[in-house]
């Protein structure tokens, strides 16, 4: 648990951060976001003592951070910055072991927890122990930087807009490894960034920084609901309800979907849903329950004709993965003119199926709650 | 698949040789002052070793133009190369050692404009192999050492004796060895001085903006003075305070003599090392520092593990420069009493005896180039495998 109370820095005149008390729980990743220069990067400094604060404390597990020297304190924080900053004179291995070697551990106990890392970062260890920063790519790079600072498994992540210089593909694949990561790890993280969609998909809360103050602190979904003033309605945008919509993944709202198998009796089970009128998609699968298409109930007269009567050609257009969440489904929605979507695993296997009035639910929710 | 081409370095090296087959290779003079009748290779050599060096640099020619990247062909220039430079002196030591003429006692036979043109081409058939051989260590160092090793042993051996340069060399060997420490140790205590004030100056400029345009207005104008200039600047205030103070004089600080020598070379050393030392903390990438102090390093450690291992390689290279510069330069010293082997040249000016120019200017050369190569290697065993080094830009 990280404890910051009334804590102000200030660098001359300009105050960078003014009086702020924030409280993150264990276990838990808290965002820092707002405008460029509101203060978020010198909070986060704070914390590890990169920066002294003018006045107020910092607690880190009820223990006062002014009570360790500074190098010491910070080798139990980890800490990932913008840049990488991977020291190119070293190979990925060396970079990874700076930490380990601090804090004077064995150089087996090292090896292990260097192969260790790799497999959590799903990475192919013998690839890139011996390489040099030079030689990686910038999402390869980022990925080394994160396992770097957890080298020696600190229960505290410091995470200085750690995804902010790489591409949008990249760093769409970095924040789902991190989640993945942290649902495991559970470390305590504070995370600086500018990217409010990256705050709504990591952030278990959202501290919202202005000119040095924290506006709002709160969990992604009560900012986007409840905006505390203009200020914050203003900086999450008109949006806010379609933002919303990605905290919620689609694994939590998907309903059993009516399926049938290329090898069953079609025609039977067709007429049976015609009778009871419930839905009126059936999803076509294989041998192995992997998706073929769509079948429209009502259209379909006997005999089966799988060519004439299954939508093949765009049932991957219309697919969604169960990671994905409900704002990725309404765009998949809107964008192919559907209302109903089926829901699939890792290995293409139908897993569940969304409809369009699920999300509305989600969406009136909200609104009651405005 | 070989690919057959041009190999530059070769073609200019062997067309060197064969041009240097036109000028006089010895030179026969009756005493050691007079100015003596130059002879062409032909003329000086019995005709098998004239065909010999004729066909190796043909040999030379016939590699250039028919360059395969295979073993054999980046090999073959060295060897070539080694031969004729051990040639030139040999076949002229052999020539010295047996032309006697009674009614000539003071007979001198020296290496003439040809001669020296010749060893000279050969060393750049050495160069073109020694590029090519990368990743080859003990085969590029043997052709590089080879040829060289080979004159050392012929030198020390009494067989070179009777050429004219080593005739001046045996006439004064207690006086060469003595400027010969001399011009040492006033080249590598300048570039240590040099060392110690310039990556001070060069730390200082990197830190505060204010400094950055006077220290280096100070250490480019310094540059540019020619270095007699500058010799002779030193001349009036060192003696204005040697007369002023005589505690001075009591430890050889005088206008003229080694003092003021050592101060201008110090002063000339600077540029190099101030500017590398600057541009080597300019390129430290600061996130890797923030990187280093975020992990927990303390201030030492991100010194010791991180800046310092990232610089060096860049600040040696301007000790390098500062060296090859240095030696060179304390050349001129000995035109302020400082000694080194610049006495040789200019005595040899003075009296009009290019045998005893040669024997001041030589070693400075071949003290040059080992230099050079010597840092060059030290260099390369300090960089770390992960960084290239840049070489500091030439302003």
């Amino acid at each position: 648990m990280i404890q910051i109370q009334n804590v102000t820095k200030s660098y001359g005149t300009s105050i960078a951060v003014d009086n702020i008390s924030l409280e993150i729980p264990a276990g838990e990743t808290c965002c820092l976001i707002g405008p460029s220069g509101c203060g978020k990067s010198t909070a986060v400094k704070l914390i590890n003592r990169m920066l002294e604060p003018a006045s107020g404390r910092i607690f880190i597990d009820g223990k006062d951070t002014r009570d360790f020297k500074p190098e010491l304190l910070r080798r139990h924080i980890g800490y990932v910055i913008q840049n990488v900053g991977l020291f190119p004179h070293m190979t990925v291995a060396e970079n990874i072991a700076v930490v380990p070697q601090l804090l004077s551990w064995k150089k087996e106990k090292i090896e292990e927890r260097t192969e260790e890392l790799f497999r959590m970062m799903r990475m192919e260890s013998g690839h890139y122990l011996d390489k040099y920063p030079r030689e990686l790519s910038g999402g390869e790079a980022q990925r080394i930087g994160v396992a770097r600072a957890l080298a020696s498994d600190p229960e505290i992540l410091l995470m200085d807009e750690p995804f902010g210089a790489v591409d949008p593909l990249n760093r769409e694949a970095l924040q789902a490894e991190f989640m993945k990561i942290q649902s495991n790890l559970k470390k305590t993280v504070v995370f600086v960034t500018h990217d409010l969609d990256e705050a709504i998909r990591l952030g278990d809360r959202i501290a919202l920084m202005r000119e040095g103050k924290i506006v709002q602190y709160d969990t992604p979904e009560e900012i986007l609901a409840r905006p505390k003033n203009r200020f914050v309605s203003d900086f999450v945008g008109a949006d806010r309800a379609l933002k919303r919509l990605s905290r919620f993944p689609v694994s939590e709202f998907m309903k059993m979907p009516a399926s049938v198998k290329v090898n069953d009796d079609i025609d039977a089970f067709l007429a049976q849903t015609r009778k009871e009128g419930k839905t009126r998609f059936v999803w076509l699968l294989d041998e192995d329950e992997r998706l073929i298409g769509p079948v429209d109930s009502r259209h379909v007269r006997a005999p089966f004709n799988r060519e004439e009567d299954v939508m093949e050609a765009n049932c991957s257009a219309i697919t969604v993965r169960d990671s994905a969440t409900l704002r990725e489904v309404l765009s998949r929605m809107l964008g192919q003119g559907v209302k109903i979507i089926p829901v699939i695993d890792d290995d293409s296997r139908l897993v569940g199926e969304i409809s369009i009035l699920e999300i509305e639910k989600v969406t009136e929710e909200a609104a009651l709650e405005c | 698949m070989y690919k057959v081409g041009i190999d530059k370095v070769t073609l200019a090296g062997a067309f060197i040789g064969l041009l240097s087959l036109g000028f006089h290779f010895v030179i026969l003079r009756p005493n050691r002052l007079s100015s003596g009748e130059g002879l062409l290779v032909w003329n000086a050599l019995p005709s098998p070793e004239t065909l010999l060096l004729v066909l190796l640099w043909i040999c030379a020619l016939g590699t250039a133009f028919s360059y395969r990247e295979n073993h054999a062909f980046r090999l073959a220039p060295g060897l070539i190369g080694n031969v004729i430079l051990v040639l030139v002196f040999l076949l002229t030591a052999r020539m010295a050692g047996s032309t006697t003429d009674p009614g000539l006692p003071f007979l001198r036979i020296s290496i003439g404009f040809g001669g020296w043109m010749m060893a000279f081409a050969a060393y750049i058939l050495i160069l073109s192999s020694q590029q090519k051989l990368t990743g080859r260590g003990g085969l590029r160092l043997c052709v590089s050492l080879s040829g060289m090793g080979a004159l050392v042993i012929l030198f020390a051996s009494g067989y070179m004796s009777d050429i004219s340069v080593i005739k001046e060399f045996s006439a004064r060997q207690g006086r060469f060895l003595s400027e010969l420490s001399q011009h040492l140790i006033l080249a590598g205590a300048s570039v240590c001085i040099a060392t110690v004030i310039g990556t001070g100056l060069g730390v200082w400029a990197f830190r505060s903006r204010f400094l950055e345009r006077p220290v280096f207005f100070f250490v480019n104008t310094v540059q540019t003075l020619p270095s007699l200039a500058l010799f002779g600047l030193m001349i009036a205030p060192l003696a204005l305070l040697s007369q002023k103070y005589p505690v001075l004089r009591d430890f050889g600080i005088q206008g003229i003599g080694w003092a003021p020598a050592l101060i201008a070379l110090s002063l000339y050393a600077l540029l190099p090392i101030t500017r590398n030392t600057y541009t080597s903390l300019r390129i430290l990438d600061p996130d890797v520092i923030e990187a280093g102090r975020g992990m927990g390093m303390s201030g030492l450690q991100v010194l010791w593990r991180v800046e310092i291992p990232l610089s060096l390689p860049i600040i040696l290279s301007g000790i390098r420069t500062a060296l090859v510069q240095s030696i060179g330069n304390t050349t001129v010293a000995a035109l302020i009493g400082a000694g080194g082997l610049g006495v040789f040249v200019f005595q040899g000016l003075g009296q009009a005896v290019p045998d005893l120019i040669l024997l001041g200017a030589v070693p400075v050369i071949l003290l040059s180039v080992f230099t050079d190569k010597l840092m060059a290697i030290l260099i390369h065993q300090i960089t770390p495998k992960g960084i290239e080094v840049q070489e500091a830009p030439a302003s």
